[in-house]
């Protein structure tokens, strides 16, 4: 009937106008009234894209759904990464034009790849300090509620001078920043610094030298025992304060201020009296 | 069609008796369930079954609507093995991998032996954490749907009067953190008397020295005729004592011939201290996260860290135990709903906890034991499904790294240039 029938059964990613993506199986189209009807249609909510609303991705599938194409706002095949801004002028006969757009990149011609390698250096450059200042922005604002439901909270205590980690004013300064400050990391160059085999050679050689005997025994042996000998997490006190500082660049932390004595309610007054003293061996222990 | 096993029963039984269900109906409510639909591969560690059907064990109608409404369409492995075996009312040691299935395993008896028309505490079920607690509360709710059955839930760090309260009218099930159910049995509140069955979860994290007495106590408060039943990936040799005290003639199921996932690829990227925060920078891009659980090994490196997650423009929630409970519940509740794609956090999410949708599992910090290092990475692969483990190693880290390699007898390999997305697809890939 029409060339875009090749696309029929194909997996499709769609975002709509309020931001949100689907994925579904191609069921039919029409193009005069741009419907498109999709099979098996889950929703992703709008991840990462800037919205009015944040909406989660959602958890059931629907067997079928119908889009109508004015209110999608880009089409593309699910294995693609899809591009929230990729078809936003062509708003006659929108569907048309995304499907053509499909048609033509679906073809098997020796450009696809060059093509797709494009739409992602274009991609790229599209992400400008704005939108990164945006994405930036909501999160922060996500943790800044958490950040504030603290301090409302028990957790009352003057801000501090110094190396306080908590940021007054999240935007600010979250604009400052851009991902490069993390710099550069190459992962061929850490594995060469690291000779992963020649380290345990060494390891096992000093053990021998300290007359450790490294043990035989395999930790878990089901066909010997139910049981198994596998040194248990709940002794090994697990701390880093030194290295906060290298990590971090701080070497002080102030999370969320837990005062001593004085941070959670049932330290206070009589209301819990007799209270859970296992329970509070698992919290005491820093987990 | 109906199945002909109700078809076999006398006209007089109710509805609730009756056992079976019809294929269509079966068919009907596996197709409703979210589970159903994910067609991500799975591993043997969840698919090597002898073909059993929930059919088989003649289990009231309307557990097995539960049980096929939450899209469980065969037992797994796990539960093939102990069902049988706990609806007799015996002992129980099961040994299972992370994420095979080992609820599952213990809620079916738990829900078919419970007698709804007597109005007591006649199962508990303990957890190490309250966030496993609230999982299993979900769970049991969302299995007992059909059944007449109240299930309540305890855990310290919540006000006692609300349990209290809550326990005036005791319910048939109780989910609880061990400090608490003994401080309410201690007291009167919770009555054990009439508790026949009780469930350790995680048992190893409850059956050690710290909780000897509590545990102890708790059993003091049981009826003589009760079936003890522990679930965990890992059994110490100290289990054994308890077992030996308090479950005579127990059987011991163990489906482990190794300790690790098949379905969890292990790699490493050697870092230095300082370049810890510019490694996770860089796996952010490269990889295709769905949800991802980052492990630290200090509560004040969990809240440092999820800053810095933030600051890098990526969302972040971050847990540990030293946050206030409401909170806690949120960022848990929020994150299994998938409203973030990352959650940095402590050792306290370290066990059971189960997410879906969890494909990368990233130790900030490398542990300092195995076996917890065993349960970190459990949190992706959930169900035999596919997913990854990335370690972070430091020099000083190196020695620990081999001894988890040996005692766990597994391979951490350097992370190469392309991680295939086949080794931790995310949920809704087909």
């Amino acid at each position: 009937m029409s060339d875009y029938d090749t696309l029929l059964g194909q997996r499709f990613s769609i975002i709509t106008e309020d931001q949100q993506r689907y994925e579904g199986t191609l069921k039919s189209y029409e193009l005069e009234t741009s419907f498109l009807v999709l099979e098996k249609v889950q929703s992703f909510g709008t991840e990462d894209r800037v919205s009015d609303k944040f909406i989660p991705p959602g958890t059931k599938i629907a067997p079928v759904t119908s889009f109508n194409a004015d209110n999608v706002k880009a089409i593309d095949l699910a294995e693609n990464q899809i591009d929230p801004d990729a078809h936003q002028q062509s708003k006659t006969s929108v569907l048309e034009n995304h499907m053509r757009n499909l048609t033509v990149q679906s073809q098997p011609t020796p450009y696809t790849r060059q093509q797709t390698y494009q739409r992602q250096q274009s991609r790229s450059t599209n992400y400008t300090p704005q939108s990164k200042y945006q994405r930036n922005d909501r999160y922060q604002y996500r943790q800044r509620e958490y950040d504030q439901e603290q301090d409302h909270g028990r957790y009352q205590r003057p801000p501090r001078q110094g190396n306080r980690i908590y940021v007054q004013n999240g935007e600010q300064f979250a604009v400052g920043r851009q991902t490069s400050n993390f710099g550069r990391f190459d992962f061929e160059e850490a594995e060469k610094k690291f000779d992963k085999d020649k380290e345990r050679q060494e390891m096992q050689s000093a053990q021998e030298l300290n007359g450790e005997q490294p043990s035989i025994e395999p930790v878990y042996n089901p066909q010997s025992s139910f049981f198994d000998s596998l040194p248990s997490g709940n002794q090994s006190s697990a701390r880093y304060i030194s290295s906060n500082e290298e990590a971090f660049g701080v070497s002080e932390v102030y999370f969320g201020g837990r005062g001593r004595g004085r941070g959670r309610g049932r330290y206070r007054g009589g209301r819990y009296r007799g209270g859970p003293r296992q329970d509070r061996g698992w919290s005491s222990r820093g987990e | 069609m109906s199945n002909p096993s109700a078809q076999s029963k006398p006209p007089q039984a109710t509805d609730d008796q009756e056992i079976g269900i019809s294929e269509e109906e079966k068919k009907q409510l596996l197709e409703q369930s979210h589970r159903f639909h994910d067609d991500r591969e799975r591993t043997v560690d969840v698919t090597s079954t002898k073909n059993h059907s929930f059919d088989d064990y003649g289990l009231k109608r309307n557990l097995l609507r539960g049980i096929y409404g939450m899209g469980f369409e065969k037992p797994s492995p796990v539960q093939e093995a102990t069902i049988p075996i706990s609806l007799t009312g015996a002992h129980i040691l099961a040994r299972a991998k992370n994420g095979t299935g080992k609820t599952g395993a213990f809620l079916i008896p738990v829900l078919e032996l419970v007698d709804p028309s007597k109005e007591c505490i006649q199962a508990v079920i303990l957890v190490p954490t309250r966030e496993l607690a609230i999982q299993i509360k979900q769970n049991t709710s969302q299995m007992a749907k059909y059944l007449d059955l109240r299930v309540q839930m305890v855990t310290g760090g919540t006000p006692v009067k609300d349990d209290i309260l809550a326990l005036k009218q005791p319910g048939h099930i109780l989910i609880a953190t061990i400090g608490r159910l003994y401080d309410l049995a201690d007291r009167k509140i919770a009555d054990l008397s009439q508790c026949k069955m009780l469930v350790m979860d995680e048992a190893d994290k409850l059956v050690n020295a710290d909780f000897q007495q509590t545990i102890d106590g708790i059993i003091s408060f049981l009826p003589e005729q009760r079936q003890i039943l522990l679930f965990s990936a890992t059994f110490p040799r100290e289990v054994k004592s308890f077992s030996d005290k308090y479950m005579p003639n127990s059987h011991e199921v163990n489906l482990m011939d190794e300790l690790t996932l098949r379905g969890v690829t292990q790699f490493y990227a050697f870092v230095e201290e300082k370049e810890k925060l510019c490694c996770l920078n860089a796996l952010f891009q490269r990889l295709e996260i769905n949800q991802a659980m980052i492990f630290c090994n200090s509560i004040p490196r969990v809240v440092l860290l999820a800053k810095k997650i933030t600051e890098m423009g990526h969302s972040c929630y971050y847990m540990h135990s030293k946050m206030p409970r409401e909170q806690r519940n949120r960022v848990f509740v929020d994150f299994r709903a998938g409203k973030c794609r990352n959650l940095v956090c402590s050792d306290l999410l370290t066990r059971g906890i189960d997410i879906p949708s969890v494909n990368v599992v990233i130790n900030f910090d490398m542990p300092n034991a195995s076996e917890t290092y065993l349960h970190r990475i459990g949190r992706g692969g959930r169900f035999g499904h596919y997913s990854i483990a990335i370690n972070l190693i430091t020099y000083e880290d190196r020695h620990k790294m081999f001894q988890i390699e040996r005692e766990l007898g597994t391979e951490i390999r350097p992370i190469p240039n392309v991680i295939s997305t086949e080794l931790y697809p995310a949920v809704s890939s087909g």
